[in-house]
Protein backbone atom coordinates (compact mmCIF):
# COMPACT_ATOMS: atom_id res chain seq x y z
CA UNK A 1 0.00 0.00 0.00
CA UNK A 2 1.36 3.44 -1.33
CA UNK A 3 0.70 6.45 1.60
CA UNK A 4 -0.92 9.16 -0.61
CA UNK A 5 0.37 12.89 -0.17
CA UNK A 6 -3.11 14.02 0.70
CA UNK A 7 -2.93 11.56 3.27
CA UNK A 8 -1.37 13.88 6.04
CA UNK A 9 -3.42 13.43 9.27
CA UNK A 10 -2.71 17.94 9.36
CA UNK A 11 -4.70 17.82 6.08
CA UNK A 12 -7.52 15.31 6.34
CA UNK A 13 -8.22 17.61 10.04
CA UNK A 14 -8.72 20.44 7.69
CA UNK A 15 -10.57 18.62 4.72
CA UNK A 16 -12.93 17.42 8.02
CA UNK A 17 -13.50 20.82 9.63
CA UNK A 18 -14.43 22.56 6.09
CA UNK A 19 -16.26 19.74 4.98
CA UNK A 20 -20.01 20.70 3.91
CA UNK A 21 -22.65 18.37 5.44
CA UNK A 22 -26.04 19.85 3.86
CA UNK A 23 -27.87 17.54 1.78
CA UNK A 24 -27.03 16.85 -1.64
CA UNK A 25 -29.28 17.23 -4.87
CA UNK A 26 -28.66 15.96 -8.07
CA UNK A 27 -30.16 13.92 -11.15
CA UNK A 28 -30.00 10.16 -10.97
CA UNK A 29 -30.13 7.41 -14.06
CA UNK A 30 -29.92 3.85 -14.55
CA UNK A 31 -27.07 2.54 -16.96
CA UNK A 32 -29.15 0.61 -19.70
CA UNK A 33 -26.13 -0.77 -21.57
CA UNK A 34 -22.52 -0.86 -21.66
CA UNK A 35 -20.70 -1.79 -25.02
CA UNK A 36 -17.05 -0.64 -25.63
CA UNK A 37 -16.89 1.95 -23.11
CA UNK A 38 -20.07 3.87 -24.71
CA UNK A 39 -22.83 3.83 -21.71
CA UNK A 40 -26.31 4.26 -22.54
CA UNK A 41 -28.49 5.87 -19.87
CA UNK A 42 -32.32 6.12 -19.05
CA UNK A 43 -33.20 9.01 -16.56
CA UNK A 44 -30.73 11.98 -16.43
CA UNK A 45 -33.22 14.18 -17.80
CA UNK A 46 -31.01 17.58 -16.55
CA UNK A 47 -28.21 16.46 -17.78
CA UNK A 48 -26.17 19.23 -20.02
CA UNK A 49 -24.01 18.18 -23.39
CA UNK A 50 -20.67 17.49 -22.23
CA UNK A 51 -21.41 17.08 -18.18
CA UNK A 52 -19.03 15.10 -16.34
CA UNK A 53 -21.18 12.15 -15.23
CA UNK A 54 -20.05 9.99 -11.69
CA UNK A 55 -20.14 6.41 -12.21
CA UNK A 56 -19.85 3.91 -9.17
CA UNK A 57 -16.30 3.14 -8.39
CA UNK A 58 -14.53 6.63 -8.90
CA UNK A 59 -14.86 6.84 -12.29
CA UNK A 60 -16.13 9.63 -14.62
CA UNK A 61 -17.96 9.91 -18.21
CA UNK A 62 -18.92 12.42 -19.94
CA UNK A 63 -22.51 12.89 -21.49
CA UNK A 64 -22.48 13.47 -24.94
CA UNK A 65 -25.91 12.29 -26.60
CA UNK A 66 -28.68 13.72 -24.95
CA UNK A 67 -32.05 11.91 -26.23
CA UNK A 68 -35.23 12.34 -25.12
CA UNK A 69 -35.44 9.06 -22.46
CA UNK A 70 -31.85 8.12 -22.39
CA UNK A 71 -27.89 9.54 -22.86
CA UNK A 72 -25.30 8.38 -24.55
CA UNK A 73 -22.25 8.73 -22.58
CA UNK A 74 -18.53 7.94 -23.07
CA UNK A 75 -16.15 6.49 -19.92
CA UNK A 76 -13.36 7.86 -19.25
CA UNK A 77 -11.00 5.01 -18.08
CA UNK A 78 -11.97 1.74 -17.41
CA UNK A 79 -15.55 0.46 -18.22
CA UNK A 80 -14.95 -3.11 -16.44
CA UNK A 81 -17.00 -2.70 -13.87
CA UNK A 82 -19.61 -0.19 -14.71
CA UNK A 83 -22.65 -2.82 -15.59
CA UNK A 84 -26.35 -2.61 -16.21
CA UNK A 85 -28.56 -1.22 -13.68
CA UNK A 86 -25.77 0.81 -11.86
CA UNK A 87 -26.98 4.44 -11.20
CA UNK A 88 -25.12 6.91 -12.71
CA UNK A 89 -25.23 10.70 -10.78
CA UNK A 90 -25.42 14.10 -12.89
CA UNK A 91 -22.31 16.29 -11.25
CA UNK A 92 -23.54 20.18 -12.90
CA UNK A 93 -20.18 20.44 -14.12
CA UNK A 94 -18.83 20.66 -17.56
CA UNK A 95 -16.06 18.43 -18.22
CA UNK A 96 -13.05 20.36 -17.43
CA UNK A 97 -9.01 19.79 -17.24
CA UNK A 98 -6.74 22.54 -15.28
CA UNK A 99 -5.17 24.95 -16.83
CA UNK A 100 -2.53 27.73 -16.20
CA UNK A 101 1.44 28.30 -15.30
CA UNK A 102 1.41 25.35 -12.82
CA UNK A 103 1.68 22.70 -15.37
CA UNK A 104 4.61 23.69 -16.92
CA UNK A 105 7.54 20.88 -16.36
CA UNK A 106 5.08 18.19 -15.53
CA UNK A 107 3.05 15.41 -17.04
CA UNK A 108 0.04 14.64 -17.02
CA UNK A 109 -2.70 12.72 -18.69
CA UNK A 110 -5.21 13.46 -20.99
CA UNK A 111 -7.57 14.84 -18.17
CA UNK A 112 -5.01 17.23 -16.46
CA UNK A 113 -4.25 13.91 -13.71
CA UNK A 114 -0.59 13.79 -12.88
CA UNK A 115 1.29 11.21 -13.51
CA UNK A 116 4.98 12.01 -12.69
CA UNK A 117 4.51 11.09 -8.99
CA UNK A 118 5.62 14.85 -8.32
CA UNK A 119 1.67 15.59 -6.36
CA UNK A 120 -0.71 17.73 -6.76
CA UNK A 121 -0.81 19.91 -9.47
CA UNK A 122 -1.28 23.57 -7.37
CA UNK A 123 -3.94 25.57 -10.08
CA UNK A 124 -7.42 27.00 -9.31
CA UNK A 125 -7.90 27.51 -13.49
CA UNK A 126 -9.76 24.85 -15.39
CA UNK A 127 -10.92 24.85 -18.72
CA UNK A 128 -13.59 23.29 -20.84
CA UNK A 129 -12.65 20.42 -23.11
CA UNK A 130 -15.57 20.82 -25.71
CA UNK A 131 -14.70 24.49 -27.18
CA UNK A 132 -14.86 26.23 -30.14
CA UNK A 133 -11.01 27.11 -31.31
CA UNK A 134 -10.10 30.81 -32.21
CA UNK A 135 -11.05 30.80 -35.99
CA UNK A 136 -8.38 32.33 -38.72
CA UNK A 137 -9.73 35.82 -38.56
CA UNK A 138 -9.64 35.87 -34.61
CA UNK A 139 -5.78 34.88 -34.33
CA UNK A 140 -2.66 36.94 -34.80
CA UNK A 141 -0.74 37.03 -38.22
CA UNK A 142 1.88 35.30 -38.66
CA UNK A 143 4.55 37.24 -38.39
CA UNK A 144 8.17 35.82 -36.91
CA UNK A 145 9.63 32.58 -37.25
CA UNK A 146 9.99 30.02 -34.21
CA UNK A 147 13.71 29.12 -34.15
CA UNK A 148 14.02 25.14 -33.95
CA UNK A 149 17.21 24.94 -34.08
CA UNK A 150 17.90 22.49 -36.48
CA UNK A 151 19.87 24.79 -39.05
CA UNK A 152 18.13 23.13 -42.40
CA UNK A 153 15.19 23.49 -41.71
CA UNK A 154 15.33 27.21 -39.95
CA UNK A 155 17.34 28.29 -43.55
CA UNK A 156 15.10 26.48 -45.94
CA UNK A 157 11.87 26.23 -44.44
CA UNK A 158 11.09 27.84 -41.71
CA UNK A 159 7.83 27.45 -39.62
CA UNK A 160 6.29 30.89 -38.13
CA UNK A 161 5.12 31.52 -34.68
CA UNK A 162 1.03 30.28 -34.48
CA UNK A 163 1.82 28.34 -37.63
CA UNK A 164 1.54 24.14 -37.48
CA UNK A 165 3.73 22.24 -39.16
CA UNK A 166 3.39 18.30 -39.66
CA UNK A 167 6.04 16.72 -38.98
CA UNK A 168 5.77 13.00 -41.18
CA UNK A 169 7.75 9.99 -42.25
CA UNK A 170 8.54 6.76 -41.61
CA UNK A 171 9.49 5.33 -38.51
CA UNK A 172 12.94 5.74 -36.68
CA UNK A 173 13.45 8.44 -39.56
CA UNK A 174 14.36 10.65 -35.98
CA UNK A 175 10.60 12.51 -35.95
CA UNK A 176 11.12 12.88 -32.18
CA UNK A 177 14.28 14.16 -32.39
CA UNK A 178 13.70 16.87 -34.57
CA UNK A 179 10.55 17.69 -32.03
CA UNK A 180 12.68 17.01 -29.08
CA UNK A 181 15.18 19.55 -30.48
CA UNK A 182 12.48 22.09 -31.55
CA UNK A 183 11.91 21.93 -27.70
CA UNK A 184 14.84 22.14 -26.11
CA UNK A 185 16.15 25.42 -28.57
CA UNK A 186 12.91 27.26 -26.72
CA UNK A 187 14.70 27.11 -23.84
CA UNK A 188 14.60 31.01 -22.48
CA UNK A 189 12.78 32.75 -25.30
CA UNK A 190 9.56 32.11 -23.17
CA UNK A 191 7.95 29.89 -25.74
CA UNK A 192 5.96 27.25 -24.28
CA UNK A 193 6.00 23.87 -25.16
CA UNK A 194 2.83 20.75 -25.45
CA UNK A 195 3.89 17.73 -26.30
CA UNK A 196 1.24 15.50 -26.58
CA UNK A 197 2.02 11.46 -26.77
CA UNK A 198 -0.97 9.85 -27.83
CA UNK A 199 -1.14 6.24 -28.33
CA UNK A 200 2.51 6.04 -27.22
CA UNK A 201 4.17 3.26 -24.47
CA UNK A 202 5.22 4.72 -21.52
CA UNK A 203 8.72 4.00 -21.96
CA UNK A 204 9.30 6.48 -24.85
CA UNK A 205 7.29 8.83 -22.77
CA UNK A 206 9.71 8.33 -20.46
CA UNK A 207 12.81 8.64 -22.83
CA UNK A 208 11.44 11.98 -23.94
CA UNK A 209 11.37 13.43 -20.46
CA UNK A 210 14.42 12.26 -19.27
CA UNK A 211 16.09 13.93 -22.89
CA UNK A 212 14.32 17.42 -21.84
CA UNK A 213 15.26 17.14 -18.22
CA UNK A 214 18.63 16.54 -19.40
CA UNK A 215 19.16 20.13 -21.05
CA UNK A 216 16.88 21.76 -18.47
CA UNK A 217 13.99 21.86 -21.18
CA UNK A 218 11.00 20.64 -18.95
CA UNK A 219 10.61 24.07 -17.31
CA UNK A 220 8.97 25.42 -20.38
CA UNK A 221 7.22 22.35 -21.18
CA UNK A 222 4.23 20.50 -20.64
CA UNK A 223 3.73 16.96 -21.34
CA UNK A 224 0.28 15.83 -22.07
CA UNK A 225 0.31 11.77 -22.05
CA UNK A 226 -2.32 9.25 -23.21
CA UNK A 227 -0.96 6.00 -22.92
CA UNK A 228 -2.55 3.12 -24.57
CA UNK A 229 -3.66 1.76 -21.19
CA UNK A 230 -6.45 4.12 -20.72
CA UNK A 231 -8.36 3.95 -23.59
CA UNK A 232 -9.49 5.70 -26.52
CA UNK A 233 -11.78 8.13 -24.96
CA UNK A 234 -8.78 9.81 -22.93
CA UNK A 235 -6.94 9.79 -26.55
CA UNK A 236 -10.39 11.57 -27.89
CA UNK A 237 -10.08 14.32 -25.08
CA UNK A 238 -5.63 14.61 -25.65
CA UNK A 239 -6.28 15.23 -29.29
CA UNK A 240 -8.13 18.64 -28.05
CA UNK A 241 -5.53 19.49 -25.64
CA UNK A 242 -3.20 20.26 -29.30
CA UNK A 243 -5.66 22.95 -30.14
CA UNK A 244 -4.82 25.00 -27.64
CA UNK A 245 -0.76 24.97 -28.13
CA UNK A 246 1.54 24.35 -30.06
CA UNK A 247 1.67 20.99 -32.75
CA UNK A 248 5.30 20.08 -32.11
CA UNK A 249 4.18 16.33 -33.27
CA UNK A 250 1.17 14.70 -35.12
CA UNK A 251 0.47 11.45 -33.41
CA UNK A 252 3.25 8.77 -34.22
CA UNK A 253 1.34 6.06 -34.21
CA UNK A 254 -2.75 6.66 -34.89
CA UNK A 255 -4.21 3.24 -34.88
CA UNK A 256 -7.86 3.37 -36.64
CA UNK A 257 -9.62 1.98 -33.47
CA UNK A 258 -8.34 4.80 -31.53
CA UNK A 259 -9.76 7.72 -33.55
CA UNK B 1 -35.75 0.22 -21.65
CA UNK B 2 -35.40 3.29 -22.82
CA UNK B 3 -36.61 2.23 -26.18
CA UNK B 4 -39.87 1.18 -24.92
CA UNK B 5 -40.16 4.29 -23.41
CA UNK B 6 -39.70 6.30 -26.66
CA UNK B 7 -42.09 3.55 -28.39
CA UNK B 8 -44.87 3.88 -25.52
CA UNK B 9 -44.71 7.50 -25.42
CA UNK B 10 -47.31 8.43 -28.75
CA UNK B 11 -49.78 5.69 -26.97
CA UNK B 12 -49.73 7.52 -23.64
CA UNK B 13 -50.36 10.68 -25.31
CA UNK B 14 -53.40 9.16 -27.13
CA UNK B 15 -54.40 7.82 -24.14
CA UNK B 16 -53.93 10.77 -22.22
CA UNK B 17 -55.81 13.30 -24.58
CA UNK B 18 -58.82 10.94 -24.69
CA UNK B 19 -59.16 10.60 -21.25
CA UNK B 20 -59.07 14.46 -21.13
CA UNK B 21 -61.39 15.20 -23.82
CA UNK B 22 -64.37 12.78 -22.29
CA UNK B 23 -62.96 13.56 -18.36
CA UNK B 24 -62.09 10.05 -17.36
CA UNK B 25 -58.47 9.93 -16.94
CA UNK B 26 -59.11 8.37 -13.43
CA UNK B 27 -61.09 5.38 -15.34
CA UNK B 28 -58.35 5.37 -17.48
CA UNK B 29 -55.89 4.97 -14.94
CA UNK B 30 -57.64 1.71 -14.14
CA UNK B 31 -57.83 0.49 -17.35
CA UNK B 32 -54.58 0.52 -17.60
CA UNK B 33 -53.60 -0.41 -14.36
CA UNK B 34 -55.67 -3.82 -14.71
CA UNK B 35 -53.99 -4.63 -18.03
CA UNK B 36 -50.64 -4.30 -16.46
CA UNK B 37 -51.38 -6.43 -13.92
CA UNK B 38 -52.99 -9.13 -16.13
CA UNK B 39 -49.58 -9.06 -18.36
CA UNK B 40 -47.52 -9.26 -15.68
CA UNK B 41 -48.81 -12.98 -15.60
CA UNK B 42 -46.04 -15.19 -16.48
CA UNK B 43 -48.55 -18.04 -18.39
CA UNK B 44 -49.95 -14.85 -20.26
CA UNK B 45 -46.28 -13.44 -21.37
CA UNK B 46 -45.57 -16.66 -22.62
CA UNK B 47 -49.01 -17.05 -24.53
CA UNK B 48 -48.35 -12.77 -25.74
CA UNK B 49 -44.92 -12.99 -26.90
CA UNK B 50 -45.47 -16.17 -28.75
CA UNK B 51 -44.89 -14.97 -32.35
CA UNK B 52 -47.77 -18.42 -33.84
CA UNK B 53 -50.27 -16.96 -32.16
CA UNK B 54 -52.81 -15.08 -33.98
CA UNK B 55 -53.72 -11.87 -33.04
CA UNK B 56 -57.39 -12.60 -34.07
CA UNK B 57 -56.99 -15.46 -31.39
CA UNK B 58 -55.02 -13.26 -28.60
CA UNK B 59 -57.29 -10.43 -29.63
CA UNK B 60 -60.23 -12.99 -28.38
CA UNK B 61 -58.63 -13.78 -25.57
CA UNK B 62 -58.20 -10.50 -24.14
CA UNK B 63 -61.44 -9.62 -24.56
CA UNK B 64 -62.60 -12.40 -22.65
CA UNK B 65 -60.31 -11.62 -19.73
CA UNK B 66 -61.03 -8.28 -19.52
CA UNK B 67 -64.77 -8.65 -20.10
CA UNK B 68 -66.26 -6.47 -17.95
CA UNK B 69 -63.43 -5.06 -16.32
CA UNK B 70 -62.87 -2.13 -18.81
CA UNK B 71 -65.16 -0.60 -21.50
CA UNK B 72 -65.63 0.05 -25.09
CA UNK B 73 -62.87 2.47 -25.58
CA UNK B 74 -60.34 0.28 -23.27
CA UNK B 75 -61.34 -2.73 -25.99
CA UNK B 76 -60.63 -0.91 -28.38
CA UNK B 77 -57.23 0.21 -27.34
CA UNK B 78 -56.56 -3.55 -26.62
CA UNK B 79 -57.45 -4.31 -29.65
CA UNK B 80 -55.03 -1.71 -31.02
CA UNK B 81 -52.07 -2.72 -29.32
CA UNK B 82 -52.86 -6.59 -30.19
CA UNK B 83 -53.05 -5.50 -33.79
CA UNK B 84 -49.74 -3.43 -33.54
CA UNK B 85 -48.23 -6.43 -31.73
CA UNK B 86 -47.78 -3.77 -28.82
CA UNK B 87 -48.88 -5.54 -25.60
CA UNK B 88 -45.69 -5.75 -24.02
CA UNK B 89 -44.90 -1.75 -23.60
CA UNK B 90 -48.53 -1.33 -21.50
CA UNK B 91 -46.68 -1.09 -18.09
CA UNK B 92 -44.55 1.28 -20.13
CA UNK B 93 -47.37 3.40 -21.62
CA UNK B 94 -49.52 3.14 -18.04
CA UNK B 95 -46.46 4.78 -16.38
CA UNK B 96 -46.03 7.75 -18.83
CA UNK B 97 -50.11 8.10 -18.65
CA UNK B 98 -49.55 8.65 -14.65
CA UNK B 99 -46.67 11.18 -15.13
CA UNK B 100 -48.74 13.52 -17.67
CA UNK B 101 -52.23 13.00 -15.22
CA UNK B 102 -49.62 13.53 -12.46
CA UNK B 103 -48.18 17.08 -14.47
CA UNK B 104 -51.76 17.97 -15.55
CA UNK B 105 -53.01 17.71 -12.11
CA UNK B 106 -50.08 19.51 -10.33
CA UNK B 107 -48.73 16.60 -8.24
CA UNK B 108 -45.65 15.12 -8.11
CA UNK B 109 -44.99 11.22 -6.86
CA UNK B 110 -42.44 11.27 -4.30
CA UNK B 111 -40.80 8.17 -2.92
CA UNK B 112 -38.76 9.32 0.33
CA UNK B 113 -36.46 6.67 2.16
CA UNK B 114 -36.12 7.24 5.64
CA UNK B 115 -33.96 5.64 8.67
CA UNK B 116 -36.74 5.07 10.83
CA UNK B 117 -40.80 5.99 10.60
CA UNK B 118 -42.73 9.65 10.76
CA UNK B 119 -44.44 10.83 12.96
CA UNK B 120 -47.46 12.06 12.14
CA UNK B 121 -47.05 15.82 12.49
CA UNK B 122 -43.34 15.19 11.16
CA UNK B 123 -45.02 13.75 8.23
CA UNK B 124 -47.20 16.62 7.53
CA UNK B 125 -44.48 18.93 8.18
CA UNK B 126 -41.77 17.37 5.68
CA UNK B 127 -44.45 16.93 2.92
CA UNK B 128 -44.84 20.94 3.68
CA UNK B 129 -41.19 21.37 3.65
CA UNK B 130 -41.06 19.47 0.13
CA UNK B 131 -44.13 21.33 -1.77
CA UNK B 132 -42.24 24.53 -0.72
CA UNK B 133 -38.74 23.04 -2.27
CA UNK B 134 -40.38 21.44 -5.85
CA UNK B 135 -42.93 23.84 -6.06
CA UNK B 136 -46.07 21.68 -6.25
CA UNK B 137 -47.98 19.48 -4.45
CA UNK B 138 -46.69 16.19 -3.37
CA UNK B 139 -47.82 12.57 -3.28
CA UNK B 140 -45.66 11.17 -0.54
CA UNK B 141 -44.42 7.15 -0.29
CA UNK B 142 -42.34 6.80 2.37
CA UNK B 143 -40.21 3.69 2.85
CA UNK B 144 -37.96 2.70 5.72
CA UNK B 145 -34.75 2.52 5.15
CA UNK B 146 -32.28 1.08 8.28
CA UNK B 147 -29.08 1.25 5.58
CA UNK B 148 -29.64 5.10 5.56
CA UNK B 149 -28.51 5.02 9.02
CA UNK B 150 -29.78 8.27 9.78
CA UNK B 151 -31.73 11.02 7.59
CA UNK B 152 -33.73 11.13 4.55
CA UNK B 153 -33.68 10.55 1.01
CA UNK B 154 -35.88 12.08 -1.37
CA UNK B 155 -36.41 10.87 -5.10
CA UNK B 156 -38.76 12.78 -7.12
CA UNK B 157 -38.06 11.08 -10.72
CA UNK B 158 -34.97 11.56 -11.81
CA UNK B 159 -33.99 14.25 -8.62
CA UNK B 160 -32.88 12.72 -5.81
CA UNK B 161 -31.70 14.74 -2.38
CA UNK B 162 -29.86 12.87 -0.42
CA UNK B 163 -30.00 14.22 3.40
CA UNK B 164 -29.40 10.46 4.45
CA UNK B 165 -25.85 9.91 6.44
CA UNK B 166 -24.93 6.88 4.44
CA UNK B 167 -24.92 9.89 1.24
CA UNK B 168 -22.78 12.18 3.57
CA UNK B 169 -19.99 9.57 4.40
CA UNK B 170 -20.03 8.61 1.11
CA UNK B 171 -19.88 12.28 -0.14
CA UNK B 172 -16.67 12.64 2.87
CA UNK B 173 -15.09 9.77 1.38
CA UNK B 174 -14.45 10.80 -1.95
CA UNK B 175 -13.58 14.38 -0.26
CA UNK B 176 -10.90 13.11 1.67
CA UNK B 177 -9.42 11.32 -1.33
Amino acid sequence: MQLNPSEISDLIKKKIEGFDLGAEAHTEGTVVSVTDGIVRIHGLSEAMQGEMLEFPGNTYGMALNLERDSVGAVVLGSYQHISEGDTVKCTGKILEVPVGEALLGRVVDALGKPIDGKGAIETTETSPIEKIAPGVIARQSVSQPVQLGLKSIDAMIPVGRGQRELIIGDRQTGKTAIAVDAIINQKGTGIKCIYVAIGQKRSSIANVVRKLEEHGAMDHTIIVAACLRIGRIAIHCALYRLRDGRILQRPRRRRADHL
Amino acid sequence: MSELATLARPYAAAVFKRAKETGSSGKWSKTLAFLTSILSEQSLAVFVNNPKVSNESLSNLMREISEGQIDSEGANFLKLLVQNRRLNLVPHIAKIFEAYKAEDEGYLDVDVYAAYEFSKEGRKEFSAKLEKRLGKKVNMNVTVDKSLIGGVLVRAGDKVIDGSVKGQLQHMQKALQ
